[in-house]
């Protein structure tokens, strides 16, 4: 029986996907929205296929001859030729990139860009600048010769499962071949060291999959190739068939075990970063910090009457990214609620900052709204919008400021084809100036007191081919633009004094990012350091008053708002520099004029094979049972087709009897999603009536979902299937053609831990029809309600409520069940039955330990989240009267160990709700909170 | 063609055919100094069990190619027969090396040893413990056998008895040669050091600018090598001193080849390189389609490479023009091998490559 369990758990997900019956109402989940239509190309070159579209030719003809480049680089670093060619999709915006269908999962801001194994792809977005577009293709290029080299070395020695790297060595190797270190390398090192939350490479797994584990692999990397020369990862590829365990294969290569490598990492770093407290402190050290939990960025002044300080920032305090305003000696109040409606899916905390007009009435931020930015203007004292402005061209705004009246506002938006500028919008008429347009990574604007001139950070300069930023001057009258300094360093944030006279900026010039300001005089700028923080320092601005600076400063893994209120004279060291005026065109982008070199075809959208298995087992009751599945889509995974097949062949039927076949096609290109589906199924695991029935199905279906934003779609489907059930029910032996549809909304605007969700809220109401076709006879209308609320109490406490209703009439109306830990707790695994069902829930979640590590019998074996709930159930399931509520109150806990993996433990006792019943029932099963 | 079949007759103990199990490892003749002009004719083409561990084994009148499923091979070199198959229960980890009757492999895992397999009796003579993967090399009744974390020991040839060992303590990259009663070493971090044969003491030693990488190459006054930073360099044979460094692009193939005064060496920036010997200077650079991982062989003037783009080239020494070029099965990343009047080459896609003269 085990075994045809685990054939049923390869095949039946792809089974229900092809199935309307018991599956017919939508399952919860946020969706992938394809909000632009494109005309997608192809353009080849000698080792990759290029998908683009129209818009987006100058970026993919600048990737083309980047991917080109770094691919004989890493040819070079890995002895070793990809024999395959490598599609590459390129995306001119994150937004574009974000709905994309190559993988199913929702992408979030922070992915740069992805490498998928199933077909090799490649897939980036352009976050504005060309040079990190540049390095994120390298680091996805390093994933595809690392993952192409093992399975080579290891194919070439006979090896057929594959032994993969761990992931802090993947990563670290990939930014350490893709990028110099960098200053946010460091900030990270020197904070988890004075932090003390610095995890050795036997500890990797406390930080697994985080940026912290980015930047401690590339720290490794530098440290191996230091240690044993470059060449120690060519040796390590070489030499991967040698041993199962990746120590195994280092102490090969590299002639030491890996702990004492580790040792001595860890021992570079404290000499490296330990001295550095002499002459730093951290930001909570050297100023004052003015927010609490959570992650707060980006402070900005909110002027007003009196000198007391109040500013908005963004918040995460309680999951969600959210606009705060502190007022000085108050608690933080939340004035724009982000990420749970379709107007803000997204308010970008880590590329944008927030404005706020001279009269500190109106704050101005972009957020994500139905496949694009939109600039939103927001009346802080009553909370709402005011205005609200999106423009043609512009897929993506961020860093809005206020001119001094308030009647414009400049921000930098980037255009369909992905290159970001400046650009001023007038409140007022809606109309849109651009004052620039070209390359350029133009960034962060900030419009000067008096209205003459707007400062910026850009890579306009020679620097910027390698990523630097420097600071500019965008003069109005003239249109022309200053250069204020440049150097091989970052400058950026820049704020304007209250008189204009002085600019204040965030650079990493002297090797950690700290704050500056900057005097301007008639031809020249004078600079002068402000702060010395261990870690880093971000995104000042000044006080409304000139007598303090509010920063972000990194600290503990985490950000925070801080007031540097004691500002150094200024005889701390100035260096003064011309300003000059910025070069035109100090670079270019590189191959764009050979774009003629490559060949250009229009996208044909071939299938090829994602999935294909299949599994074949004995069982002395079932007999001989097996099956395989395809996949197939289209390298922009918008087609797809699923195909099972599998075969339970039992002593008492013949071989068609046991034959299940499902086909499936999905259409995912465009907002509107359909699929449709053909079956023959005989499955004897369904259970519509409280027992185990065989029905024989053989029909299709139509579907169609349309989702209207992240968070909320409309649903129907419709099938058509000659049903045949091999028992009786009711004194009927049911049989004949049933058309069965259904149509449900579903919302979805929940926040997850591990374990299932912990804040926001979610429901799916819907309604269905099974009609015998042939008879014209109502077989069953069924209606269902699913509400889900979950109220956050701390950051990982919080109150979980749902109240489901199912009923069904008809002649063969449906059957639900309740029991067990998804539903009722206290009652068996779907004890009670009925056409009609009544459930509602509450429960408290609360964290037991964060992390349980255990290192016996196999190893270290990490689970991420080890939680407890305390619960009280009630509901029921009936026919026709419904007699009483069933009741029970109970605790469990829940393991997680990865994705739908989460072990479940509850102890119950049931109650009619006047007495507590005194046998305590346990039930241990796996899956998701509710 | 008579004076072939005569070289490649077998001696009448070979009562093995193809694919019998048990296999002959022996033959007599005498190898032939006259080898083929370019282009040279496909002989035959077999497919073995797995893709190569090192290049093919001259063995005088056989080809013999290991495996990495662990098998050895014997085939004839002009007809292409299997002449046998010996599969060993133990993990080879290194290319092999033959001397006389004695093929020797390092072998890794629990019982990690160097075997000295006769392949006339087809038994182990004698084994080493311990894990010597890199090829070893032999001089009268001395052999001296390397770790790749810089163990060297000097064994008795005939009995396998230990001569004596010195422990480096740096990992060693590529295989050390001998030059006169010198044992040459180069090391991972770039040091180079002349060992006296007897007794492994240090007589000389330099260093490049990073880990070797390449075997050295022995000539008559100078000895080259290549390094992980792309480099390939020369040093006097005698003292030792560093004599020029090139660049060649990229991590240089495993071994160098010489002929009419001229190195050649593959690179992973997808060329070969002609280096003149005495100088250092590149006289030519001839561009593949693919990262040239395989050791060139070089007679008459023609120097004959593999790369991963498929292709079998023959170059010209002096002015590195293509003079011929096969289009192969799968790339190579071994290195070519001359036996007899037959150039053997074996791709990663198992196939064994023999060509000739018709």
């Amino acid at each position: 029986m085990g075994d045809i369990l685990s054939v049923l758990s390869i095949l039946l997900p792809l089974l229900l996907l092809s199935v309307p019956l018991h599956a017919q109402f939508g399952s919860f989940g946020k969706n992938k929205v394809n909000f632009a239509q494109f005309s997608w190309q192809k353009m080849e070159t000698p080792h990759f296929d290029v998908f683009f579209f129209e818009e987006e030719r100058e970026l993919a003809s600048y990737a083309a001859h980047m991917a080109e480049r770094q691919y004989f680089d890493l040819e070079k670093k890995f002895t070793h030729t990809v024999q395959r060619r490598i599609p590459l999709i390129v995306y001119s915006s994150h937004i574009y990139f974000e709905q994309t269908n190559i993988i199913p999962n929702l992408l979030p801001e922070g992915v740069a860009g992805f490498t998928e194994y199933l077909k090799g792809r490649v897939a980036l977005p352009l976050s504005g600048s060309l040079p990190d577009f540049e390095r994120v293709l390298h680091h996805e290029l390093v994933h595809v010769f690392t993952f192409d080299r093992i399975a080579r070395v290891l194919e070439r020695h006979g090896i057929h499962d594959f032994r993969p790297a761990p992931l802090w060595f993947t990563e670290g190797l990939a930014e350490y071949w893709s990028s110099e270190w960098s200053t946010f390398g460091d900030m990270i090192l020197r904070d988890a060291l004075f932090a003390r939350r610095l995890a050795s490479i036997a500890q990797m797994h406390f930080i697994y999959g985080t940026f912290q584990m980015y930047k401690e692999g590339e720290s490794i990397c530098h440290f191996m190739a230091d240690r044993y020369g470059e060449d120690v990862f060519e040796q390590l590829f070489q030499n991967w068939w040698r041993a199962e365990e990746f120590e195994d294969v280092f102490l090969l290569t590299t002639g030491e075990t890996l702990a004492a490598f580790d040792e001595a990492w860890l021992y570079s770093l404290r000499k490296r970063y330990l001295p550095d407290i002499a002459q730093s402190d951290l930001p909570s050290q050297m100023a004052s910090v003015r927010t609490g939990e959570g992650f707060n960025i980006k402070p900005t002044i909110v002027p007003g009457a009196n000198d007391s300080l109040t500013f908005v920032y963004f918040t995460n305090s309680q999951g969600y990214t959210q606009i705060a305003l502190q007022r000085e000696d108050e608690a933080p109040e939340i004035i724009v609620a982000g990420e749970r409606l379709p107007a803000f899916e997204s308010l970008h905390p880590l590329s944008t900052t927030i404005a706020v007009a001279s009269d500190g009435k109106m704050l101005a931020f972009s957020a994500k709204s139905r496949g694009r930015d939109r600039l939103y203007v927001w009346d802080i004292e009553e909370k709402q919008e005011h205005g609200v402005l999106s423009f043609d061209g512009i897929v993506a705004i961020s860093s809005p400021s206020f001119s001094p009246d308030g009647q414009r506002i400049a921000f930098s938006g980037a255009s369909h084809s992905g290159f970001v500028d400046l650009y001023i919008a007038n409140l007022a008429s809606g109309q849109l100036e651009r004052l620039t347009r070209d390359v350029y990574h133009d960034r962060q604007p900030c419009w000067s007191p008096d209205g003459q001139m707007i400062a910026f950070s850009s890579d306009r300069f020679v620097g910027g081919r390698k990523g630097r930023y420097s600071l500019f001057l965008y003069v109005l009258e003239g249109d022309r633009i200053l250069h204020l300094d440049q150097g091989d360093h970052n400058d950026q944030s820049p704020s304007f004094s209250p008189d204009g006279r002085s600019i204040v900026f965030s650079s990493d010039r002297d090797s950690t990012f700290n704050l500056y300001v900057a005097n301007l005089e008639e031809e020249r700028v004078g600079t002068r350091r402000l702060t010395h923080v261990l870690t880093g320092a971000f995104d000042p601005v000044w006080r409304a008053d000139g007598n303090g600076v509010l920063f972000s400063g990194f600290e503990a893994g985490g950000f925070q708002v801080l007031e540097l209120d004691q500002l150094p004279t200024d005889s701390t060291a100035v260096s003064w520099y011309p300003v000059v005026e910025a070069e035109t065109e100090p670079w270019q982008l590189a191959g764009e004029r050979q774009e003629s070199l490559f060949a250009l075809r229009p996208y044909r959208g071939d299938m090829k094979l994602d999935i294909a298995q299949s599994q074949i087992s004995q069982d002395p009751q079932f007999g001989t049972s097996g099956g395989i599945q395809l996949a197939l889509s289209d390298v922009l995974g918008n087609e797809q087709y699923t195909f099972v097949l599998s075969h339970i062949a039992g002593s008492q039927t013949g071989f068609f009897d046991g034959l299940n076949i499902a086909l499936s096609r999905y259409h995912l290109g465009q907002q509107l999603n359909w699929s449709w589906g053909l079956f023959r199924l005989n499955d004897r695991f369904s259970s519509t009536f409280g027992r185990f029935v065989r029905e024989k199905r053989t029909g299709g279906f139509v579907g169609v979902s349309y989702p209207f934003s992240r968070h909320d779609r409309l649903e129907t489907r419709l099938s058509l299937r000659h049903s045949k059930i091999d028992r009786q029910f009711e004194g009927r032996r049911l049989s004949g053609w049933l058309a069965n549809n259904f149509i449900n909304y579903t919302h979805d605007s929940s926040l997850w831990l591990p374990t299932g969700p912990i804040e926001g809220h979610r429901f799916s109401v819907g309604l269905g029809q099974t009609v015998d076709f042939k008879g014209s006879r109502r077989f069953n209308t069924t209606f269902f309600g699913d509400y889900r609320y979950y109220m956050r109490l701390s950051q990982r406490t919080s109150w979980a409520m749902r109240y489901m209703g199912r009923y069904s009439m008809g002649d063969v109306p449906e059957y639900f069940s309740l029991g067990g830990s998804w539903t009722l707790r206290g009652y068996p695994w779907r004890s009670l039955w009925g056409s009609k069902m009544v459930l509602i829930n509450g429960e408290l979640r609360f964290p037991l330990v964060d992390r349980l590590v255990i290192g016996f019998p196999f190893g270290a074996i990490d689970f991420s989240s080890f939680r407890g709930a305390l619960f009280a159930d009630a509901g029921n399931a009936w026919n026709r009267t419904f007699d009483e509520w069933r009741g029970a109150l109970g605790a469990g806990m829940r393991l997680a160990l990865g994705g739908v993996f989460v072990f479940r433990l509850d102890a119950a006792r049931r109650t009619d709700f006047k007495r507590l019943g005194n046998e305590t029932h346990w039930d241990f099963f796996f899956g998701w909170d509710f | 063609m008579k004076e072939r079949h005569i070289l490649f007759a077998l001696c009448a103990l070979c009562w093995t055919f193809s694919g019998c199990g048990r296999g002959v490892f022996y033959a007599v003749g005498t190898e032939s100094k006259v080898v083929p002009d370019p282009p040279l004719s496909l002989l035959w083409e077999r497919k073995l069990d797995a893709a190569p561990m090192g290049r093919a084994l001259n063995a005088a009148t056989l080809v013999m190619q290991m495996s990495t499923g662990a098998s050895l091979y014997a085939f004839d070199p002009y007809s292409g027969d299997r002449l046998g198959k010996k599969t060993f229960d133990r993990g080879i980890c290194g290319p092999p090396a033959m001397v006389g009757d004695v093929v020797l492999l390092g072998s890794q895992g629990k019982d990690a040893a160097l075997l000295a397999w006769d392949r006339r009796l087809e038994e182990t003579r004698w084994k080493q413990a311990g894990t010597f993967c890199l090829p070893p090399v032999v001089r009268g009744d001395t052999l001296i056998v390397s770790s790749e974390h810089g163990l060297i020991r000097a064994v008795d040839f005939s009995t396998g008895a230990l001569l004596w060992e010195r422990n480096l303590e740096v990992l060693v990259r590529a295989a050390p040669v001998l030059r006169g009663n010198r044992l040459i070493v180069g090391d991972g971090k770039g040091v180079i050091r002349g060992l006296r044969l007897r007794d492994g003491e240090e007589v000389w030693r330099d260093s490049v600018d990073s880990g070797v990488r390449v075997r050295p190459l022995v000539g008559l006054e100078h000895i080259w090598l290549g390094t992980a930073a792309g480099q390939i360099a020369a040093l006097d044979g005698k003292t030792g001193v560093l004599q020029w460094q090139v660049d060649v692009g990229g991590l240089p193939s495993g071994e160098m080849a010489l002929t009419e005064g001229i190195l050649a060496v593959g690179s992973v920036d997808r060329s070969v390189y002609g280096i003149e010997a005495a100088t250092g200077s590149v006289r030519w650079k001839y561009a593949t389609e693919g990262v040239v991982r395989g050791s060139p062989a070089a007679v008459k003037g023609v120097f004959y490479i593999g790369s991963s783009d498929g292709y079998l080239y023959a170059l010209d020494a002096s002015g590195g023009d293509l003079l011929w070029k096969f289009r192969l099965e799968g790339a190579v990343t071994e290195g070519v091998s001359w036996v007899g009047e037959t150039l053997v080459v074996m791709t990663e896609k198992k196939i064994l490559y023999a060509f000739g003269r018709r």
